[in-house]
């Protein structure tokens, strides 16, 4: 899809057609599940941000003020609604039990299925990082635009970064060696 | 391994993650179709901005900048990140040039005077002239780009124009705004300015550390200050539990290692409105100068569509326990960034929510500062290019802070800024055919500016530290890179049109007027710029790809720079800051040169007392410390060499002790090379390295986290006393 076809889908988008949503929507919504996937822990929960945020960016299209940035703007959106999902699941388990300390997770043993591994360093990463780590690899943003999309600033975002990939990195040892 | 090889990584083993049907763009469709058929009115898509041939002037650029930055290692550009042909203020008729040059490994990198800027930058009569003369640029842009809409939504057009006509009648009975022309008094504070002899000088406690800055006379903004007597610290909370983000501001008297704490200013981060982010305000950075403090936020108010300002606060800190505001300025756009230089705070804003809809509402185009539109006289823009994006440029007297001192507007992207004792300097990287760099300057003397000269060169900039000016001239390294590493593509053709099949790296002289007087070009194939650093007529930069190669050039003669030697050592360094007369540290990483695998930490001393030999005296390596944010953040550090103390925070990771967080300072001796003086643990949930700060006043050495302040003599490590952060 060129910018002249990008436009003129969000043109007919703003006016109302779902399926010229939907065609700008195919070109991300694989990343935008993966980066869902792996920021919650589990597909329920990932579907459900997923429909909400193409619900969302349907009903606020007019917002967006141009075609070539939808990329920035619904992957905003979707980062937004996984970190209230991650504040709800927060408040659960304070109800329950204490929060885990992040630093006493120990490395697990190397396991093969690398998604699982992907998944579970994931899990060791706070809200903070685990939104970094998955718009750099799964929406394929560098730091400064990070930056931009997170609010935050370019050196928090590096910095971010790197400590969550040397953690990420003890635990997909294996074939990064 | 780097940072691209791991994303590269990780996102091969989540490609076959199974996505389930209920995502796939048929089910939404199906989804969002039922919606709208059950609530048609609720989930129509807000059509405020339908219509691209309506002049909708936009925030082109904020949406521009994401696109253009697709940068170092696009590990996934899709067809869709590809670099706007719309931006029209780099001179393209480098393109060609750099194109055909390029097609060979040495090549000689493009350098252009931006035209358009050099010829075109005018200011408006009145604002009905500037509105012509930016509608006209963007009719021809929507003109260019119009085929494609006009065969496939003639009805969308319908719709449009018809909702563009409902917004006019409405925009028509709004009450209409009072043609404000800003006057700013300039002349008579000028005038008073010249009496006034630099306050930064006096009433100064103990000696004490100071911001690491880019220039010794021009102080930068922190999160953290001390004026001798007392520390001001801010820290911005999340709290899990609500999403809410607090920061707070506190001043804490600091005598002889004694803690003890006297105020605290809490600032709330955002506003709800029936649980939809209504209004944000973060503190960016702030000053402390003769019981001054200096704030500087950014704001943002989302409504139909959002808008960011930028709000200066002065609180009187005479008393330290009642800090009392006495004066609020504001600018259009978010905060870029700020200087103190010579008694006048200088405040550049970005501006990009210029709505053009109402020609006769000024203050939606025109951008503001204290609530006044910038006078006609004040705006500068390029007559025949569509105006994007522009840049606010204030100067605030700090012995008279009733007002501005002067404001200008500029058009420009630009997302960095360097400022020497004379001008400002914004940069900014273009991802085009070429890598490009666009310069432009503006002069400030006396808190008044001067729009001066643009230049575009080949490459970009790896930091701050990679451009300075020195006797009227301007140095710059910078790297260019190979065609798979940062290219966006022509959007045209869709192939990459940089042949080059390596990074390549070059220095740059410009003077006065940002005209070329000499050039280095085909530095170190196949490695990029790290570090730099100028002093005088000597710059030192360090490449790097196996081993770090420290150049050493003489600028002595700004037409025939030469580069004079080169060290080749293992790892390479982030920053370099010169200690001493005859030496320079460095703060790197240390690599295994066969291996690349990397090994700690470093820190370089390297004597340049013959910049045609330079040695590297001695080393340190820390072992398993893995990340500081010294190696980014150069305000992360606090370095005095006249007090031979240095120090800053990082993080160490291994396998047997987990995370683990320290704080070391650091002194040199010629002799025993480097000596650590404390290392200080940190607590282990210190994520925020941003707030992990060390400074000295006298003989004591304060280290701060999010949480607390605790006190030390310099060199020891025996707590002497502890304030919790309120």
């Amino acid at each position: 899809m060129n910018a002249e076809e990008m436009q003129a889908y969000v043109l007919l988008a703003r006016n109302g057609d779902t399926s010229a949503f939907c065609k700008l929507y195919e070109l991300y919504y694989k990343d935008m599940y993966r980066f869902a996937y792996y920021m919650l822990g589990n597909e329920t929960d990932a579907e459900d941000v997923i429909s909400e945020t193409v619900m969302d960016a349907f009903t606020g299209i007019g917002k967006l003020k141009k075609a070539s940035s939808f990329k920035g703007w619904i992957f905003k959106i979707l980062s937004i609604k996984c970190k209230r999902q991650l504040a709800v699941y927060h408040n659960d388990r304070a109800n329950i039990s204490p929060a885990p300390d992040e630093n006493t997770l120990v490395a697990p043993e190397p396991s093969y299925a690398s998604s699982i591994d992907v998944q579970r360093a994931f899990s060791t990463l706070n809200e903070m990082e685990k939104t970094i780590v998955s718009l750099a690899v799964f929406a394929g943003y560098n730091s400064r635009e990070i930056a931009k999309l997170t609010d935050s600033r370019e050196g928090t975002v590096r910095s971010a970064k790197s400590r969550a990939f040397a953690k990420m990195s003890q635990y997909l040892k294996e074939d990064f060696a | 391994m780097n940072e691209q090889d791991f994303i590269h990584n990780i996102d091969k083993k989540t490609k076959d993650l199974n996505i389930p049907k209920s995502v796939s763009p048929e089910a939404m469709k199906e989804r969002l179709d039922k919606a709208y058929r059950e609530h048609p009115k609720a989930n129509t898509p807000l059509s405020a901005n339908a219509g691209t041939h309506r002049f909708k002037g936009a925030a082109i650029a904020a949406c521009i900048v994401l696109c253009l930055f697709g940068t170092a290692g696009v590990i996934k550009l899709s067809q869709t990140d590809k670099m706007d042909t719309t931006n029209s203020y780099v001179a393209d008729n480098s393109d060609s040039q750099a194109d055909t040059e390029s097609a060979e490994e040495e090549t000689e990198p493009s350098f252009d005077r931006d035209l358009a800027f050099q010829t075109g930058l005018i200011s408006p009569k009145s604002y009905e002239d500037y509105y012509s003369d930016i509608k006209e640029a963007y009719d021809k842009y929507y003109d260019s780009i119009s085929t494609v809409e006009t065969n496939i939504s003639g009805d969308a057009e319908i719709e449009a124009a018809e909702d563009s006509a409902d917004r006019a009648t409405g925009a028509a009975t709004a009450t209409q705004k009072q043609d404000s022309l800003y006057d700013s008094g300039q002349a008579e504070a000028t005038q008073n300015a010249a009496k006034d002899l630099s306050d930064t000088s006096t009433a100064k406690g103990a000696d004490h550390s100071d911001t690491n800055t880019q220039e010794k006379n021009v102080d930068e903004g922190d999160l953290i200050k001390t004026d001798g007597k007392y520390i001001y610290k801010a820290v911005t909370k999340y709290d899990n539990q609500t999403g809410e983000d607090t920061t707070t501001l506190s001043i804490t008297k600091a005598e002889k290692g004694k803690l003890t704490h006297m105020s605290t200013l809490t600032f709330q981060t955002s506003e709800y409105n029936n649980s939809d982010l209504s209004r944000t305000k973060d503190l960016e950075e702030f000053y402390v100068k003769d019981n001054k403090l200096i704030l500087l936020f950014g704001k943002n108010e989302f409504q139909e569509e959002s808008t960011s300002s930028t709000s200066i606060e002065i609180y009187d800190v005479s008393d330290k326990k009642n800090p009392k505001k006495v004066k609020v300025l504001s600018q259009s756009g978010s905060l870029l960034s700020s200087r103190i230089s010579n008694g006048y705070l200088y405040t550049v804003s970005s501006y990009n929510d210029m709505d053009f809809s109402d020609k006769a509402l000024y203050e939606n185009y025109i951008p503001s500062v204290n609530g006044k539109t910038i006078a006609c006289n004040k705006i500068y823009y390029p007559k025949d290019s569509m105006l994007n994006s522009s840049k606010v440029i204030t100067s605030l007297k700090l012995s008279d802070i009733n007002d501005f001192t002067d404001s200008i507007t500029i058009p420009g992207n630009s997302s960095q800024i360097y400022v020497s004792e004379q001008a400002i300097y914004f940069y900014d990287t273009v991802y085009d055919s070429v890598t490009k760099t666009k310069i432009s300057k503006v002069l400030y003397k006396d808190g008044t500016f001067t729009v001066g000269h643009s230049a575009v060169i080949a490459g970009y900039l790896y930091g701050p530290f990679a451009i300075n000016e020195y006797k009227d001239h301007l140095r710059i390294v910078a790297t260019i890179p190979a065609n798979n590493i940062s290219l966006l593509r022509s959007l045209s053709t869709d192939t990459a049109v940089n042949d080059m099949a390596e990074d390549v790296n070059a220095l740059y002289i410009l003077d006065n007027n940002l005209n070329l007087t000499g050039r280095i070009t085909g530095i170190a194939p196949g490695e990029i710029i790290y570090s730099a650093r100028f002093m005088g007529d000597t710059g030192y930069f360090v490449t790097y790809k196996n081993t770090d190669p420290l150049f050493s050039v003489d600028l002595s003669d700004p037409e025939n720079p030469e580069i004079i030697g080169s060290l080749k050592i293992p790892g390479f360094s982030n920053y370099m800051h010169f200690y001493g007369d005859n030496t320079l540290l460095g703060i790197g990483e240390e690599t295994d040169p066969e291996t690349q695998e990397f090994l700690g930490l470093k820190l370089s001393m390297f004597d340049i007392s013959d910049p045609a030999n330079v040695t590297e005296k001695d080393k340190q390596i820390l072992k398993n410390a893995q990340y500081s944010e010294a190696l980014y953040n150069y305000k992360a550090i606090m370095i005095d060499p006249a007090k031979n103390i240095f120090g800053f925070g990082y993080w160490s990771y291994d396998n047997s002790t987990n995370d683990n967080y320290y704080y070391s300072t650091f002194a040199y001796d010629k002799t025993y090379g480097f000596i650590e003086t404390a290392c200080y643990q940190l607590p282990n949930n210190a994520y925020n390295t941003d707030s992990i700060r060390g400074i000295y006043i006298g003989e004591y050495f304060y280290l701060t986290t999010d949480t607390t302040i605790t006190s030390y003599k310099i060199g020891s490590e025996e707590v002497i006393d502890i304030v919790i952060l309120q």
